[in-house]
């Protein structure tokens, strides 16, 4: 077991018209809840995308747990995407067989009982469900998984307060303790309790990485004030809120 | 209860102060088994290992007592409390002066303020 | 883990031909009753045999633009749409992931083909349990009239099969690289598919022109010795060389694509 259970060195990602990563260094340990802030367009996505094998760098190095993106890496990620990934004609249940066939650490048991205490009935078709059942479904699938690295793009996006303190809930009490998360979001004041440590974008670029608690100690503000500080130029421009 | 923080201040302090302020209330009475570390987190809202280090200032102070592995209890030993709450209650006094100086009042101003609310009950 | 995808691929092969499949069957059924008890006096009668033949045609025609729309679609959002995102992110390798793929394209185009010849068996007014005898009784007559031994011809017809699925597979290799590569562009990812698929046809007809052109002497001689190889032994000859060759194609094709999908993937 590595130290450290994510190591980036120098991670740059460009399209052939803008660069989306430059020179990202960043480690993150085991055990914690990390959240990767920045407004839209700053990285966020493209670094998880990396970091789980969808997108390749253009350069620098990925380890996780010490090994490069493969089919090992994948097996101890558990990775919530921005969007639906299913196809339509299967149920729930289907979907349960399928990550319990590939996935050594799915907890199919503790997925029904998930779905339960949601309110989702695993065996309907997803084509009949609402969107927002199907993110419930994906949801459960992807934290009934015992990983070590959780990868949650924009869990919180559009959802109505309720649902949100939900999904976080849902988050803290089935994360797999010795295990990381990290959650990406625009969206800091409702989700800095939950948070270890923040990990702060700006245009493809880490500009701080520390705990929340040593940011509320240092500064005598929330991470949340900080942020809006230090993007405020951003949004003046008329990027993201 | 609900739980509220403020934004100046780290959260594992207001979490310690309001787990200190249950204690002295009565709400985990003396040698109650306090929920696990995760079941107060998620109580909360907040991370696990932000309630864990409020948890240990718990168990710093003497309020707390016992593993995280055999799970914490709230101390039997009342001297600790009462100090506890003892110290709680002069803090409590001392925002109150530091107000009232603010304003212009001395501390023989409180005493006249203090008699005059008392009187009013 | 690569049955389980093969399962899987096979699960929503399954679930896409679960109507047509039997549909197409069940028509060719009711089109051999209509037609054995066709009345060429009762116009009544023509006109369903003839509306019953036409959704027959109908039916069967659909089978195989499903059978293409499947091997296009579940690759294309299978592996390189939002349900790559799943595909993708599961413990396999990129070659386990076209593989199958390939495999239940492949195998859904055969089931098609099965199911279409059975169909105008099914429609043969006549037995054709009694008929399908014949049909070998008459292989063997041919067998024996070109002098062939049985075993030749039996061999023949699975070499002939081989190539069949070898060319079905080098077909769809070409359509997996030609999405690949259009994948790899930001925008426009189906025509830049399309133009990707003109390109390869391209560069492979160049590639053989070049190549024929090549006086390689070892290499004449080689195709002169094959090509003067007569009679069953020819057949053969000829029938691997096309094998072959058409084999080497679908593992060029097939190292490109795993390669984008290992080295290049790009979902947006």
């Amino acid at each position: 077991m590595n130290e450290q259970l994510v190591t980036c060195t120098a991670l740059t990602k460009r399209y052939s018209s803008k660069t989306a990563l430059t020179g990202v260094n960043l480690e993150l340990g085991r055990g914690r809840i990390v959240g990767l802030l920045g407004p839209n367009g700053s990285g966020k996505t493209t670094l998880i995308k990396i970091l789980c094998g969808l997108l390749q760098p253009t350069e620098g190095a990925v380890l996780v747990d010490g090994s490069p993106v493969g089919p090992y890496t994948k097996s101890i990620i558990s990775y919530l995407p921005d969007r639906m990934y299913f196809a339509d004609w299967m149920k729930a249940t289907d979907l349960f067989d399928l990550f319990a066939d590939f996935y050594a650490d799915f907890d199919r048991t503790k997925a029904l009982n998930m779905c339960a205490s949601l309110g989702v009935t695993p065996s309907d078709r997803i084509k009949s469900m609402s969107k927002g059942t199907k993110e419930k479904v994906q949801l459960v699938m992807v934290m009934a998984r015992k990983a070590q690295l959780y990868l949650l793009d924009e869990p919180i996006a559009g959802v109505d307060p309720a649902a949100r303190d939900f999904i976080l809930n849902t988050i803290l009490t089935n994360y797999n303790e010795e295990g990381t998360v990290l959650l990406s979001t625009h969206l800091i004041s409702d989700i800095e309790t939950v948070l270890d440590e923040v990990v702060f974008l700006k245009d493809g670029s880490v500009t701080l990485h520390d705990g929340v608690d040593s940011i509320r100690e240092r500064e005598g503000k929330s991470v949340d004030a900080l942020f809006r500080e230090i993007f405020r130029a951003h949004n003046m421009e008329g990027g993201a809120f | 209860m609900d739980w509220k923080f403020t934004d100046d201040r780290p959260i594992w302090q207001q979490l310690t102060e309001q787990l200190t302020l249950r204690i002295l209330k009565g709400q985990y009475p003396p040698g109650e088994r306090l929920p696990a570390v995760r079941e107060l987190a998620a109580q909360a809202g907040v991370n696990p290992n932000t309630m864990q280090r409020a948890l240990a200032q718990l168990e710093a102070d003497g309020l707390a007592v016992g593993s995280r592995t055999a799970g914490r209890t709230v101390t039997q030993d009342h001297g600790v409390i009462e100090a506890a709450a003892k110290a709680r209650a002069r803090a409590a006094v001392a925002d109150c002066l530091r107000v009232l100086s603010e304003l212009g009042y001395t501390p023989s101003d409180a005493l006249v303020f203090v008699k005059e609310e008392l009187e009013h009950e | 883990m690569f049955g389980r995808l093969v399962k899987y691929d096979f699960r929503s092969m399954f679930k896409q031909f679960g109507f047509i499949w039997p549909a197409a069957l069940l028509l060719a059924l009711v089109n051999h009753f209509t037609l054995s008890g066709l009345d060429s006096t009762s116009t009544v009668g023509e006109t369903t045999a003839g509306m019953a033949m036409l959704v027959y045609v109908a039916i069967l025609m659909a089978m195989f633009v499903i059978t293409m729309i499947f091997v296009i679609q579940r690759f294309f959002k299978g592996l390189l749409g939002d349900e790559g995102y799943l595909m993708h992110t599961l413990p396999v390798k990129p070659w386990q992931l076209i593989s199958s793929k390939l495999l239940s394209a492949v195998a859904a185009t055969l089931l098609s083909i099965v199911v279409a010849i059975l169909s105008i068996l099914l429609i043969a007014p006549f037995q054709w349990v009694h008929e399908l005898g014949d049909l070998f009784r008459g292989l063997g007559y041919l067998f024996t009239h070109w002098n062939i031994q049985a075993t030749h011809g039996v061999f023949f017809l699975l070499e002939l099969l081989l190539l069949i699925c070898v060319g079905m597979a080098q077909g769809y290799l070409q359509l997996y690289l030609a999405m690949a590569i259009g994948h790899l562009f930001n925008r426009n990812r189906v025509a830049m598919s399309v133009a990707a698929y003109i390109a390869i046809n391209a560069v492979m007809g160049t590639l053989l022109g070049v190549l024929g052109s090549i006086n390689f002497r070892p290499l004449r001689t080689a195709l002169d010795v094959m090509f003067s190889v007569e009679g069953i032994a020819g057949a053969h000859v000829a029938v691997w060389v096309a094998i072959v060759w058409t084999g080497l194609l679908s593992a060029l094709y097939f190292f490109c694509t795993e390669y984008i999908l290992r080295r290049r993937l790009n979902l947006e």
